[in-house]
């Protein structure tokens, strides 16, 4: 492999960004999608839009601060859409509740042609909803930062600036009680 | 398979529009740094311009359904209770038959908003619906594509289980809405504010498919609600004028207005009395003047087999 096909890696696109802001714009092409997807999972994809969008203007504006040593920004980032999905923690929950008492999720998904085939959510799904939205919302954070974005726990304590230790017994919490309502599912 | 991995891993992509539109922004930045940080609030219009147009008006608008008779020769109604009686007959003489449990309500609206007096500020936009008979989903077109939410407060079949009466409607509303506040933002203290329930009602009424006499027993049971009066001669988006109930509160005068021959549903009508400010997602906040009104008509209201289709 020739040096000119290696990718720059993020913190390096930081770094070149703080003389060249342009470079910065690479950042998005990488990460927008992905977060757009955690952040709809948990909110619905309108405020997902408005997500992303906050995220990378906040990231841009406080690039100053990234430590460039750092290959990967994908936790910074997360650690940034994970501050603005707090500002939702209410509606969270109760889109959570509400599926959990209904069986239907209130938030939008596509479908592919066959609406029938869709079925109302299956009892541990309803069960699941119930145990995330009854979690602190820092345990929840740790919790599906792990789950859905298989982060490392080294990753998820620089996205949600929590010591190690710190994500190790949130996470052990949110599992135990997940575990009560789901049985021995592997989580 | 892994239950937690597998939650809501059908969620839709970020769409073309959405990732260009926070792209577009991200690049005002980089290129403007001052600029971005003064229209940051502009940006997040987009955010739902029904969402704005509720949060303006403090009044949850939507499509509508209710087909009625026409009983031309009426005299104009005297009061709110006459209003409500004749709606509720209307309501109950409707010749429509029932739809099969797997229908869908289609409705097409047109809604407006803008400053009063001020007609070129006005903002048209046309919205369809699709909610499901049973009240369990609705859908829309959302980039080319058919979305799907659930989650309707109010099962309409629970609505309908006898007896249905006015006060017995109403009491099932007030325990729903309720019960979603124990479970969530705590704030009633077990006490349903007049202008929710007509709030409540009137989204029911605009949006859902309900049995006759359900829909009949909302009629009746509006007159019941304090502060609930009649107003005569209230426009709505596309310029036809009925009869209306109406309700004031102190930020916001609303109207859910029939027509004043055959009582079919037309649309509504809101005026913010209060300047209101709101803050978005991004802390950004966005003020909706006093003299906003927001108006919408019904366009379409018709039984179909599918969502997505209109006829």
């Amino acid at each position: 492999m020739s040096a000119e096909t290696v990718e720059i890696d993020d913190g390096e696109l930081i770094r070149r960004s703080a003389h060249d802001p342009e470079q910065f714009a690479a950042l998005f092409d990488r990460y927008a999608k992905q977060i757009h997807l955690y952040a709809a999972r948990r909110l619905g994809t309108q405020a997902a839009d408005d997500i992303v969008a906050e995220t990378f203007l906040a990231a841009f504006r406080r690039r100053g601060t990234y430590d460039t040593s750092c290959a990967l920004a994908r936790p910074w980032l997360y650690g940034i859409a994970t501050t603005l999905i707090a500002r939702h923690r209410r509606q969270e929950e109760r889109l959570l509740r509400a599926l959990s008492r209904t069986g239907v999720d209130p938030l939008p998904e596509a479908l592919a042609d066959t609406v029938s085939r869709r079925v109302t959510a299956q009892g541990r799904e309803r069960e699941l909803a119930g145990a995330l939205a009854s979690l602190p919302r820092g345990h929840r954070d740790v919790l599906l930062l792990v789950a859905w974005e298989d982060m490392s726990y080294e990753e998820v304590a620089r996205a949600l600036d929590i010591s190690v230790g710190t994500v190790r017994s949130r996470l052990h919490r949110a599992r135990k009680k997940a575990r009560k309502v789901l049985g021995d599912e592997e989580l | 398979m892994n239950v937690l991995k597998e939650f809501r891993r059908n969620t839709p992509a970020m769409t073309d529009n959405a990732a260009t539109a926070a792209k577009a922004r991200l690049m005002t930045a980089i290129h403007e740094p001052e600029a971005t940080r003064r229209s940051a609030s502009s940006g997040t219009r987009r955010f739902g311009w029904r969402i704005a147009v509720a949060a303006a008006l403090a009044l949850v608008v939507g499509g509508t359904v209710v087909t009625l008779r026409d009983e031309p020769g009426m005299a104009p109604v005297a009061s709110v209770t006459e209003l409500g009686e004749r709606a509720a007959r209307a309501a109950e003489d409707d010749p429509m038959p029932a739809p099969g449990p797997g229908q869908w309500l289609y409705t097409k609206e047109l809604q407006l908003t803008g400053v009063e007096g001020d007609v070129d500020r006005d903002q048209r936009d046309t919205w369809e619906r699709w909610t499901s008979v049973d009240g369990k989903r609705s859908a829309w077109y959302q980039g080319g594509k058919l979305m799907f939410q659930g989650g309707a407060i109010f099962n309409p079949a629970e609505l309908a289980k006898p007896p249905v009466t006015p006060p017995g409607v109403i009491a099932k509303i007030k325990a729903a809405i309720l019960d979603e506040d124990r479970r969530g933002p705590q704030e009633l203290n077990g006490h349903v504010p007049p202008v929710m329930l007509f709030m409540e009602i009137n989204q029911l009424i605009s949006e859902q498919w309900l049995a006759p006499e359900v829909r009949a027993a909302l009629f009746r049971a509006l007159p019941t609600i304090k502060g609930i009066t009649v107003t005569q001669d209230v426009p709505v988006a596309d310029g036809r004028r009925g009869v209306a109930f109406s309700i004031t509160e102190a930020e916001a005068r609303s109207y859910l207005v029939l027509d004043p021959q055959t009582f079919r549903y037309l649309g509504t009508n809101s005026t913010r009395l209060q300047d209101r400010t709101y803050e978005w997602a991004d802390g950004s906040k966005e003020t909706f003047k006093a003299g906003t009104v927001g108006l919408t008509a019904q366009l379409e209201a018709t039984i179909v087999d599918q969502p997505g289709r209109r006829s």
